[in-house]
C-alpha cells in the first residue's frame, strides 16, 4: 500500500482543479457516533464545542481523511428554531416536540440566529478550533440538514408531508423561512472560510415523488447553493439517505457541486448520469459492512466502489454510503482509508482494480 | 342510490383524499341503515387496498397514503360507532411498535395503515417502546405477529433482544417476529432469527396474510 504523498489539503486543492492528485480522496461521513473514540458519551459531545473539536482532530490524526467536518446534525437547525430534542445519554439525538403543531403557527416561525440559537454557536466554535489546529492540513467544513429534512423536524415529518398536498402555500412560506434559516448559517460559514455539505434524508424519493422534490424541496436547495456561491465562489455538497436516481437531475440542477450518494443506490448508474456534471462520493454499506464486516469486506466493497466510478469525469470521493454507525469498528474505518490507498492510488492500477477477488 | 355504487364513491373518496366527501358518504350509508361493517370492507378498505396499490406502483408517496389514512380514518371514525357486536371469528392479530431508543414512526405507522385496513387486529405500541412491552403485550392479547420497527443503528439490536427474550421463555414459536426499517435487510433478519423482513408497508401485510396461510 502507497503512503499518502500529499497532504488532504493539497489533495483536494488539486482535485477542485482538475490536476494530478496521489489518491482517490476518502471520506468516510463521521461525527458524533464516533465519540465513543475519544471516550467521551454521545451527549457530552452535542454539548461542547470543546469535544467536538477534539474528536474530529482524533479521527484527522488517526485516518487523514480528506475532509474534516463539524455537523449542526439533522435536527440543528430546527432546534435553533424552537423544536425540542431529547439527548439521550449514549443515543444520537432525538426530536422531543416540533417547534410548531399547528399549520397555522407557520407564519410565527422566524429564522434562527447561528451566533445565539439552540447548539448552532457550538458547532461554529468546534469549527473554528479545527480550523486553527488543522485547517493548514485539511480542509474544514460544517454539516447542515437541507431546506426541507430541516423543515421536517420543525413542523415534524408527517404533518410536513401531509401539509405539501393540503396547504402548498403554506408549506411554500414555511420553506422560505427554514432556507433563509440556512443560509444565516452559511453566511457565518463562508466568513469562516469553509465549506457546507448538506444532508437531506426528507428530500429521498422513498419519501417523496420526483414532482414533489421539484416543487418542495429543489428549490430551496438552489437557495442555499446560490448563498453560498455569491459569497464564495463555492458550492455546496449534499447527501441525500434511502433512493433518490429519481432526482439526480433536479440536485444537479440546484448548483450543487458534489453528491453523496446512498448504498441502496448503484456507482455505475450514478457516474453514467451524474459524472461529467458533479463528484460522486459512496457508497460502502455502512450497517452490513462498516459495522458489521470485517477489514476484507470493506476492502471488497471499497474496490467495488473505485470500479464502478472509474474514470469518471467529475471525480470520485470514496466513503460510506451513509453515516457510519455506532459501535462500528475502528479498524473497519482504516480500512476505508486504506481501500483509497491500494484501489485508488495514482497512477491506477487497473489489472490490480479489475482483478476478481 | 344503490349500495355498489355508493360503496365505489366512498372507495374513490379515500383515494381522492376527499375529506368531506367521505363523511358525506358514510353517513348516508348509515340512513340507508346499511350495515356498518359491509360499508367499512366494500367502501373504505377498498378505497385504502388502491391506495396501497398505487403507493406500490409508485403512483402515490408517502404523502398521499398519509392523507388518504387521514380520510379513511373519518369514516371509520364514523362508522364504527355502529358495528354490531358479532366479533369475527379469530382476526389475525398483531402488535407493533418501533423499540427503545427510536422515535421515528412514520414507517411503523404505515405499516399499522395498511394492515388494519386489510382487517387485521392492530395493537400499536406506539414509539421508542420499552423490548419487555412488546412481549407482555403479546402475550395479552394472544398475538400472532410482533412486529418491530427503528430507522437508528443503535437500537437494531433490541430486536435481537426481544427474540432471544421468546426463546428464554420458550414461547419463541407462539409467534411471528417480522422487523423493518431504514437499517434493517434481510441479512440482519436473519442473524437475529425474524421470521420475515420486508422492504415496505404493502409486503409486509402481503407477507403477514402468507404466513398466516401457510
Amino acid at each position: 500500500m502507497k503512503k499518502d504523498q500529499m497532504t488532504p489539503k493539497e489533495r483536494m486543492t488539486a482535485f477542485a482543479q482538475g490536476l494530478e492528485i496521489d489518491r482517490i480522496p476518502c471520506n468516510p461521513h463521521m461525527g458524533v457516533t464516533m465519540a465513543p473514540f475519544i471516550g467521551i458519551t454521545l451527549k457530552e459531545y452535542y454539548h461542547s464545542a470543546e469535544r467536538m473539536a477534539e474528536l474530529e482532530i482524533a479521527l484527522f490524526k488517526r485516518l487523514r481523511h480528506d475532509g474534516v467536518s463539524v455537523s449542526a446534525t439533522l435536527r440543528g437547525v430546527a432546534e435553533a428554531m424552537g423544536s425540542k430534542m431529547y439527548y439521550p445519554d449514549n443515543n444520537i439525538s432525538l426530536m422531543d416536540a416540533p417547534a410548531i403543531k399547528n399549520v397555522d403557527e407557520i407564519e410565527s416561525l422566524k429564522p434562527s440566529n447561528p451566533e445565539k440559537d439552540g447548539k448552532l454557536p457550538l458547532v461554529l466554535k468546534a469549527v473554528q478550533i479545527i480550523k486553527d489546529k488543522i485547517g493548514h492540513e485539511v480542509n474544514v467544513g460544517a454539516g447542515l440538514a437541507g431546506p426541507f429534512s430541516t423543515a421536517a423536524s420543525v413542523v415534524g415529518t408527517e404533518n410536513l408531508l401531509k401539509w405539501m398536498l393540503k396547504y402548498p402555500n403554506k408549506v411554500h412560506t414555511l420553506m422560505e423561512i427554514v432556507t433563509e434559516s440556512n443560509n444565516r448559517f452559511i453566511e457565518k460559514a463562508a466568513e469562516l472560510g469553509i465549506g457546507v455539505g448538506l444532508s437531506d434524508p426528507v428530500s429521498s424519493t422513498s419519501l417523496i415523488s420526483v414532482k414533489q422534490f421539484n416543487e418542495f424541496s429543489a428549490p430551496y436547495i438552489k437557495k442555499n447553493v446560490d448563498k453560498m456561491k455569491s459569497l464564495t465562489g463555492c458550492s455546496l455538497s449534499i447527501h441525500i439517505c434511502g433512493k433518490s436516481k429519481g432526482i439526480w437531475e433536479s440536485v444537479m440542477d440546484t448548483g450543487i457541486s458534489s453528491f453523496s450518494i446512498d448504498n441502496v443506490e448503484d456507482l455505475q448508474d450514478a457516474k453514467e448520469i451524474m459524472g461529467d456534471r458533479i463528484t460522486i462520493s459512496g457508497n460502502i454499506p455502512p450497517v452490513d459492512v462498516i459495522q458489521k464486516g470485517t477489514r476484507e469486506d470493506v476492502l471488497r466493497a471499497g474496490k467495488e466502489c473505485i470500479r464502478k466510478t472509474y474514470g469518471t469525469k467529475k471525480g470520485y470521493i470514496l466513503s460510506s454510503g451513509c453515516q457510519i454507525p455506532k459501535d462500528s469498528p475502528m479498524e473497519n474505518i482504516d480500512a476505508l482509508m486504506d481501500a483509497a490507498r491500494i484501489y485508488g492510488s495514482y497512477p491506477i492500477n487497473e489489472e490490480l482494480l479489475f482483478s476478481e477477488d | 342510490m344503490n349500495k355498489e355504487k355508493l360503496f365505489g364513491e366512498i372507495s374513490e373518496a379515500v383515494v381522492e383524499m376527499e375529506d368531506e366527501l367521505v363523511e358525506e358518504l358514510c353517513n348516508r350509508s348509515l340512513e340507508l341503515s346499511i350495515p356498518a361493517d359491509e360499508t367499512i370492507t366494500k367502501g373504505l378498505v377498498v378505497g385504502m387496498d388502491k391506495v396501497g396499490q398505487l403507493y406500490e406502483e409508485q403512483e402515490y408517496f408517502l404523502p398521499e397514503v398519509l392523507t388518504c389514512s387521514d380520510t379513511l380514518n373519518i369514516g371509520l371514525d364514523i362508522l364504527k360507532p355502529h358495528i354490531k357486536a358479532e366479533a369475527t371469528d379469530n382476526p389475525i392479530k398483531v402488535v407493533i411498535g418501533v423499540v427503545e431508543g427510536d422515535t421515528h414512526d412514520i414507517g411503523k405507522n404505515l405499516v399499522k395503515i395498511m394492515t388494519e385496513s386489510s382487517g387485521i387486529e392492530v395493537y400499536d405500541l406506539g414509539r421508542d417502546v420499552p423490548l419487555k412491552n412488546f412481549i407482555i403485550v403479546a402475550e395479552e392479547v394472544g398475538a400472532d405477529f410482533i412486529c418491530m420497527s427503528t430507522l437508528m443503528t443503535t437500537t437494531m439490536m433490541g430486536m435481537k433482544t426481544v427474540i432471544d427474550t421468546l426463546k428464554e421463555k420458550n414461547i419463541r414459536d407462539k409467534y411471528k417476529v417480522m422487523i423493518g426499517g431504514g437499517p434493517i435487510s434481510q441479512r440482519f433478519a436473519d442473524e437475529i432469527g425474524a421470521d420475515a423482513y420486508t422492504a415496505d408497508a404493502n409486503e409486509a401485510v402481503k407477507r403477514m396474510k402468507s404466513m398466516i396461510a401457510n
